[in-house]
C-alpha cells in the first residue's frame, strides 16, 4: 500500500494559539457598528441640501467607507499573522512576488572523488552535503527546484552528444521540491558512484550556463561539490570566465570542499613495450611507469604484472565472455623507493608463444585512490614482422649480411621474416603492398624510378619506416637532387661527395661517436665497447658547412671521427627515415663483420618498426569504434566490457552500421555518449566479430584511468576563491556544510509582512483621509 | 473696532432679555458709533426753490424771496415722512436652528426690532408681519413712538413651529400692501428659491422697495460637524446618519449653488441682498438698512 500523501496545509502558523487573534479582524466592524449607533442627533434645517448632497456622493462615500473597513480588517489580520509566525507553501508567497529557488548542484564523480579513508571517501561526503542541500530545500516553504549536473555526464554531452538537449545531462532538471524530496534524493543517491573518469569542472559549468541561459527568472544558488584537486583546476581563469557568464544571474556561488588533506596515492600511469620487435615467440620487454602522487616517499612498492595469454582456440566458444586466456602472474618488481612527485619505470619481459592480441595488466597495492592502481594494455603479436630488403647492388651482397642477422637460422628466432628484392621490386609494387612491411631497407640503391620514390614517400608519411644504406652505387648528386630535394624530400641531408676517413688520426679516438638515440643509446655505456672497433674507411659526406636545423626534425645518431655524420634521422610525415653515410658489407668499413653490426641491426629495424606496431593507448569514456572491411565480416559485433563488480564482465550486441566515407566499411561503436557509459569502466575491452567464412575474430583493447586523475594535490581554498576574483565565490567544508538559509524563509516572510502591514496602514490612512476621516485642520 | 460695537455682537446682545432693549440698545449704540450722522433732520433740508404755479399751497411760498424780489417761489423739501416701512419676519420652524449666542429666530426678530426702532426714530411708519406657513401675526404700520412696542409683542408671542410658505406671504404682501413703500424680508430663505424670487419680484412690480436680510446660523454655512451625526429635518420627517466631514464638500458646493441662485435673482429684479450670520454683530443689518435708505433719498 502506497504511503498517503500529505494533506496540502496552506497556512501554517509557529504560535498556533495566537490565530485565535483572527477574531480581532472582526472589531473595525464592530467598532464602525458601535459609531452608527452612537451618532450625534443635530435638529437640521438645511436638509435639502445635505440629502442632495447625500445622493449625488453615496456611492463614493460607500465604496470608501468599506475600503476603510476591510483595510483596517487587513491591518489587524496581518498584525496577527506577523505575531503568530505565518509558515506557508510558496504558492501564498508568489502572491507577494517571491521568486522561485533553483539550486545548481554540480557533483564531481570523477576518479579523484574515490579518495578514501576512514571508512568514507571524497565521494560520500559530497553526496551527504547535496542530500543536505536537498533535505533543507525540501524544508523551505517557498518554490524550490533543484538540478544535479554530475561532472561525468556534462563531459559527455560536450564533447560526443551531439544533439542531445542539455537538460537531458541533469540527473535531476529542475526538480519541484516537495516535502518528499529529500526522500527522493535520498533513493536517487543510491544509484550514484564514483566513475574511474578525469573530468574537471569546465563542462560542468558549460552546461550550467547553458541551462542558465535557457531557464526563467528565478532565485538561482550555484554548489560546486568537489575536491578540488589542482590538476583540475590548474586552469582557474576558464572557470572563472564561465562563471563570470553567470554571475549576473546567480545569487550564491558555493565552493564545497570534500577533501582537506592530501593523502598518500600511487598510480600506474603508464604500460607500454618497448621499442623492440613484437613478434610470438620472441621475448619482449614492458615498461611499467609508476607516479607517486601522495606527499610522502614510498618505500618498498610491489609491482605485480600479470600476462594474460590467448591461444588461438581461446576464441572457440559458444558466448564470447566464456573466453578465457592463461593468466601467468610475473616476479613481482619490488621498487625501492619513489619520491613525492617522481615517477618510476621498471622494465618486465613478456612472453606469448602464439601470435594474438594479448593482455598485459600492472597492479599496485591498495591505497586511498583504488582505480589508478592497475593498468592494462594489449600487445598485438603477429607471427611475424615482415621487413623488406632493396640490395642495389649486383650480388645483393649487402643483403646477405643484413639477412643474416634477422634470420640467423637455427632454433634462434628474431621474429622478423626479411623479403629481399631488387630496385625494379619498388617501382612495379603496389602502395598497399608496402603497407604489409614493419620496414624497408634500401642497401647501396644508385637510384629510383620517380614512381618508386612516391611509393616510399606514401610509406614513410603514413608511418612507416625506411633506412638507406650507402655504398658505391649510390649516386650522391641523384640522392640530393632527387630524394633530398632542399629538404623537403625522404632524404634527410644533401649529400656532396664520397670521401674517405684518414687513418692518421686513429690513434686518438674510434671512428664512430654515437649519440643518445635508441639505436645506439646501448652502445654509451662504457661496458659495450664493440663499436670502438669498427673502422670507417669510405663515406658519403655533405658539405662540410652543414649542420641539422633543429626545427627540421633532422638528428645526427652517429658521426665520424672527423666530425662528419655517419647516421642521420629524420621524421617524415608519421615515419621515420635513417640514412647511414657508410655501406653495410665490408669494403667502406668493416661493420658487417663486427658483433655491434647484429645489435645495430635488430635495433634499428626495431626502431623503424614502432610506427608501424599500433599501440593503441585509448581514453577512458571515449568512445570504443571498429572498423572493418564490411565484405568480409557479419554485422552482428558483440562487446565485452568489463562488469560493475571486479573481475566480471558483460556483453554487448551491437549491430554495424556502414561507413558514410567508406561504401566497403562497416562500424560498430560503443560509449562516449551522454546515454552511454560503456566505456566509462576501466579494463579490457573486446570486440567479437564474426568473418564470413564463419572465425570468430576478436579485437582487444585497453581503456585505462587518466595518468593525472590520481594526483591528489589539492589547491589553496583561498588561492583557489582569490583566482576566481571578480566572481564572488564561498568556500565550504562539506563536512561542515549547513544549509545557512534555514532562517531566511522565515526571515523573508516576517519582512513581507512587514512590508504589507506598512502598505496597509498607509493605504488605510489614504483612504481615511480620503473618506474624510481626519480632523479638520 | 470701536468700543461701542462691542456691545452689537450677538453675544452682548444676549445678555439683554427684553427686545425692546435690545433693539434701542442697538440702535443707539450703532449712531453713537458713527462720526457723522447724516441722518439728523434730514426730513427737513431745503432742496430747492420752484416758480409758483397756480394751486400750489400757499404754505410753502417763500416769503423772504418775494419781499425781495417780489416774485413767488416756493420751497421744496425732502420727503420726510413718506417711508412706509413693512417688515416680514420668517419664525418658522427652520429658524429655531442655532449653534451660537442667538439662534436664527432670534437674530431676526433682534434685526426686526432694531429696525423698526430706528424707522420710527425717523419718524416714519413701520409694519411687521411674521410668518411661516400663514401669516402669524399682523402689526400695521404707524409712526407712534410706542408703537414699537406692539411690534415686539408681536415678535415675542410667535413660536417657531411650522413650515415656510415664504412665496405665498409674499404674494399676499404685494397684495397686502397697497402703498409703495419699503419691505423688509428677513429669513433664512430655506424654501423653494424659483417662488421666493417669485414673490419678491411681483413685491417689486408693485413698487416697494424690497430688503432681504438671509440670516444663516454659521454652522449651515460652513458646515462644521464631524464625527458620527444624525441629522434630523426640522421642517421635514427626513434623518440622514453620515459622516458629516464626507458630505462637506458636497454640501457646500450645492449650498453654493443655491446662494447664487438668490443671489443673482436679487440682482437681477433690483432687490438688495444681504447675507448675516448669526455670529456677525448685529450693526451689519443697519447699515446694510441705511445704505438702501440714504440710496432712495437720493434716487434720482
Amino acid at each position: 500500500m502506497g504511503r498517503a500523501s500529505p494533506p496540502v496545509v496552506f497556512m501554517q502558523f509557529v504560535h498556533q494559539p495566537l490565530t485565535w487573534g483572527f477574531f480581532l479582524v472582526l472589531l473595525p466592524l464592530l467598532i464602525h457598528l458601535i459609531n452608527m449607533m452612537r451618532h450625534r442627533r443635530v435638529p437640521w434645517a438645511a436638509m435639502d441640501f445635505l440629502l442632495q448632497a447625500y445622493r449625488k456622493h453615496r456611492k463614493w462615500i460607500w465604496l470608501k467607507q468599506l475600503l476603510l473597513l476591510l483595510l483596517r480588517m487587513a491591518v489587524v489580520a496581518v498584525a496577527v499573522a506577523m505575531l503568530a509566525q505565518w509558515v506557508t507553501r510558496g504558492q501564498w508567497l508568489n502572491l507577494f512576488g517571491g521568486t522561485p529557488t533553483h539550486h545548481y548542484v554540480l557533483l564531481d564523480d570523477s576518479v579523484s572523488m574515490s579518495d578514501r579513508w576512514g571508512g568514507t571517501s571524497a565521494f560520500d561526503l559530497a553526496l551527504s552535503a547535496v542530500q543536505r542541500i536537498g533535505a533543507q530545500a525540501s524544508s523551505e516553504d517557498t518554490p524550490q527546484r533543484f538540478t544535479l549536473i554530475r561532472f561525468s555526464r556534462a563531459a559527455r554531452w560536450g564533447s560526443q552528444a551531439e544533439g542531445e538537449e542539455v537538460a537531458a545531462v541533469a540527473d535531476f532538471q529542475a526538480h519541484v521540491v516537495d516535502p518528499d524530496f529529500d526522500v527522493t534524493l535520498e533513493e536517487a543517491r543510491h544509484g550514484f558512484e564514483v566513475t574511474e573518469l578525469a573530468v574537471g569542472p569546465l563542462p560542468a559549468l558549460s552546461v550550467l550556463a547553458e541551462m542558465i541561459r535557457e531557464s526563467r527568472e528565478e532565485n538561482r544558488m550555484v554548489y560546486l561539490v568537489s575536491d578540488f584537486r589542482s590538476a583540475e583546476w590548474s586552469r582557474p581563469q576558464e572557470a572563472r570566465d564561465t562563471l563570470r557568464e553567470i554571475e549576473d544571474s546567480v545569487a550564491s556561488i558555493q565552493l564545497v570542499g570534500c577533501v582537506q588533506e592530501m593523502r598518500q596515492n600511487l598510480a600506474v600511469v603508464d604500460i607500454r613495450p618497448v621499442g623492440d620487435t613484437q613478434a610470438a615467440g620472441v621475448p619482449l620487454f614492458v615498461s611499467v611507469a609508476v607516479r607517486n602522487f601522495g606527499p610522502q616517499t614510498a618505500r618498498n612498492v610491489p609491482l605485480n604484472v600479470r600476462t594474460v595469454y590467448y591461444p588461438p582456440e581461446s576464441s572457440a566458444v559458444d558466448r564470447p565472455e566464456q573466453a578465457t586466456g592463461r593468466v601467468d602472474d610475473l616476479p613481482t618488481v619490488l621498487i625501492e623507493e619513489i619520491e613525492p612527485g617522481q615517477t618510476v619505470e621498471r622494465r618486465v619481459q613478456v612472453y606469448f608463444p602464439q601470435p594474438g592480441r594479448h593482455v598485459v595488466k600492472a597492479v599496485l597495492p591498495d591505497d586511498p585512490v583504488a582505480a589508478d592502481n592497475r593498468r592494462w594494455c594489449v600487445l598485438e603479436f603477429p607471427e611475424h614482422e615482415p621487413v623488406l630488403i632493396v640490395d642495389g647492388s649486383p650480388d645483393q651482397r649487402h643483403a646477405y649480411f643484413l639477412e643474416s642477422v634477422f634470420r640467423p637460422g637455427g632454433r634462434v628466432t628474431t621474429g622478423i621474416a626479411p623479403e629481399v628484392h631488387s630496385p625494379a621490386f619498388l617501382r612495379d609494387v603496389a602502395p598497399q603492398r608496402l603497407e604489409d612491411y614493419r620496414a624497408i631497407f634500401l642497401l647501396d640503391v644508385a637510384r629510383l624510378d620517380e614512381r618508386a620514390v612516391e611509393t616510399l614517400e606514401t610509406y614513410v608519411s603514413g608511418g612507416g619506416g625506411l633506412a638507406f644504406f650507402a655504398g658505391p652505387q649510390v649516386d650522391p648528386s641523384y640522392y640530393t637532387q632527387r630524394l633530398y630535394r632542399g629538404g623537403t624530400g625522404l632524404f634527410p641531408l644533401p649529400l656532396e661527395r664520397e670521401d674517405f676517413l684518414h687513418r692518421e688520426d686513429a690513434r686518438r679516438a674510434p671512428d664512430i661517436e654515437v649519440a643518445e638515440h635508441p639505436v645506439f643509446e646501448v652502445f654509451l655505456d662504457e661496458r659495450n665497447p664493440f663499436i670502438r672497433l669498427i673502422t670507417v674507411e669510405t663515406y658519403l659526406r655533405p658539405s662540410l658547412d652543414w649542420r641539422p636545423d633543429p626545427d627540421s626534425g633532422v638528428t645526427v645518431a652517429a658521426s665520424l671521427r672527423n666530425g662528419m655524420p655517419l647516421v642521420v634521422e629524420r621524421r617524415f610525415g608519421e615515419g621515420r627515415v635513417v640514412a647511414f653515410l657508410t655501406a653495410l658489407a665490408p669494403g667502406w668499413n668493416n661493420w658487417g663483420n663486427d658483433p655491434s653490426f647484429v645489435v645495430v641491426a635488430l635495433r634499428l629495424q626495431a626502431h623503424l618498426a614502432a610506427g608501424r606496431r599500433d599501440f593503441d593507448a585509448r581514453s577512458l569514456g571515449s568512445p570504443l569504434s571498429v572498423v572493418l572491411p564490411g565484405q568480409d565480416y557479419r554485422e552482428d559485433f558483440q562487446f565485452v566490457v568489463p562488469g560493475e563488480l571486479p573481475d566480471t564482465r558483460r556483453v554487448i550486441d551491437v549491430s554495424a552500421s556502414r561507413r558514410e566515407d567508406d561504401a566497403n566499411g562497416m562500424q560498430a561503436r560503443i560509449g562516449g555518449r551522454l546515454l552511454d557509459d560503456t566505456t566509462d569502466r576501466s579494463g579490457i575491452y573486446e570486440a567479437w566479430t564474426v568473418t564470413s567464412t564463419g572465425q570468430a575474430d576478436v579485437q582487444r583493447f585497453a581503456l585505462n584511468v587518466d595518468p593525472d586523475g590520481g594526483d591528489l594535490r589539492l589547491v589553496d581554498p583561498a588561492e583557489l576563491v582569490a583566482a576566481l576574483e571578480p566572481v564572488r565565490a564561498e568556500y565550504r567544508v562539506a563536512q561542515q556544510y549547513t544549509y545557512e538559509q534555514a532562517g531566511w524563509g522565515q526571515g523573508q516572510r516576517n519582512l513581507l509582512l512587514l512590508i504589507l502591514l506598512v502598505g496597509l496602514l498607509l493605504g488605510e490612512q489614504a483612504v481615511a483621509y480620503s473618506a474624510s476621516y481626519h480632523p479638520p485642520r | 473696532m470701536p468700543d461701542s460695537r462691542r456691545f452689537l455682537h450677538p453675544e452682548a446682545i444676549k445678555r439683554l432679555a427684553r427686545l425692546e432693549l435690545r433693539a434701542r440698545h442697538i440702535v443707539e449704540g450703532f449712531l453713537a458709533g458713527m462720526h457723522r450722522s447724516p441722518y439728523y433732520g434730514q426730513s427737513i433740508e431745503f432742496l430747492q426753490h420752484r416758480e409758483y404755479v397756480v394751486g400750489d399751497d400757499l404754505r410753502h411760498v417763500d416769503w423772504k424771496v418775494w419781499a425781495r424780489q417780489d416774485r413767488l417761489y416756493v420751497k421744496q423739501y425732502e420727503e420726510d415722512t413718506n417711508l412706509r416701512c413693512t417688515l416680514l419676519v420668517d419664525v418658522s420652524n427652520s429658524m429655531r436652528y442655532g449653534n451660537g449666542p442667538l439662534n436664527k429666530y432670534e437674530y431676526a426678530c433682534t434685526i426686526a426690532g432694531s429696525l423698526a426702532y430706528l424707522v420710527l426714530r425717523q419718524q416714519d411708519a413701520v409694519g411687521c408681519w411674521a410668518f411661516d406657513q400663514t401669516i402669524r401675526q399682523r402689526v400695521p404700520g404707524r409712526t407712534k413712538r410706542n408703537h414699537l412696542r406692539s411690534i415686539v409683542d408681536a415678535l415675542a408671542v410667535s413660536d417657531p413651529r411650522e413650515k415656510t410658505d415664504l412665496s405665498g406671504i409674499l404674494a399676499m404682501a404685494a397684495e397686502g400692501l397697497p402703498r409703495r413703500g419699503m419691505v423688509i424680508l428677513v429669513s433664512d430663505l430655506l424654501v423653494d428659491p424659483e417662488g421666493t424670487l417669485r414673490g419678491l419680484k411681483l413685491l417689486r412690480q408693485r413698487g416697494h422697495d424690497v430688503l432681504v436680510f438671509h440670516v444663516m446660523d454659521d454652522d449651515e454655512l460652513d458646515f462644521p460637524f464631524s464625527g458620527p451625526v444624525r441629522f434630523e429635518g426640522l421642517e421635514s420627517v427626513e434623518q440622514l446618519n453620515c459622516n458629516p466631514r464626507a458630505l462637506r464638500e458636497g454640501y457646500l458646493e450645492v449650498l453654493g449653488q443655491y446662494l447664487e441662485t438668490i443671489r443673482r435673482g436679487c440682482a437681477t429684479h433690483r432687490i438688495d441682498y444681504a447675507l448675516i450670520r448669526t455670529r456677525q454683530p448685529l450693526d451689519a443689518a443697519l447699515a446694510v438698512y441705511l445704505s438702501k435708505r440714504w440710496g432712495a433719498r437720493h434716487r434720482p
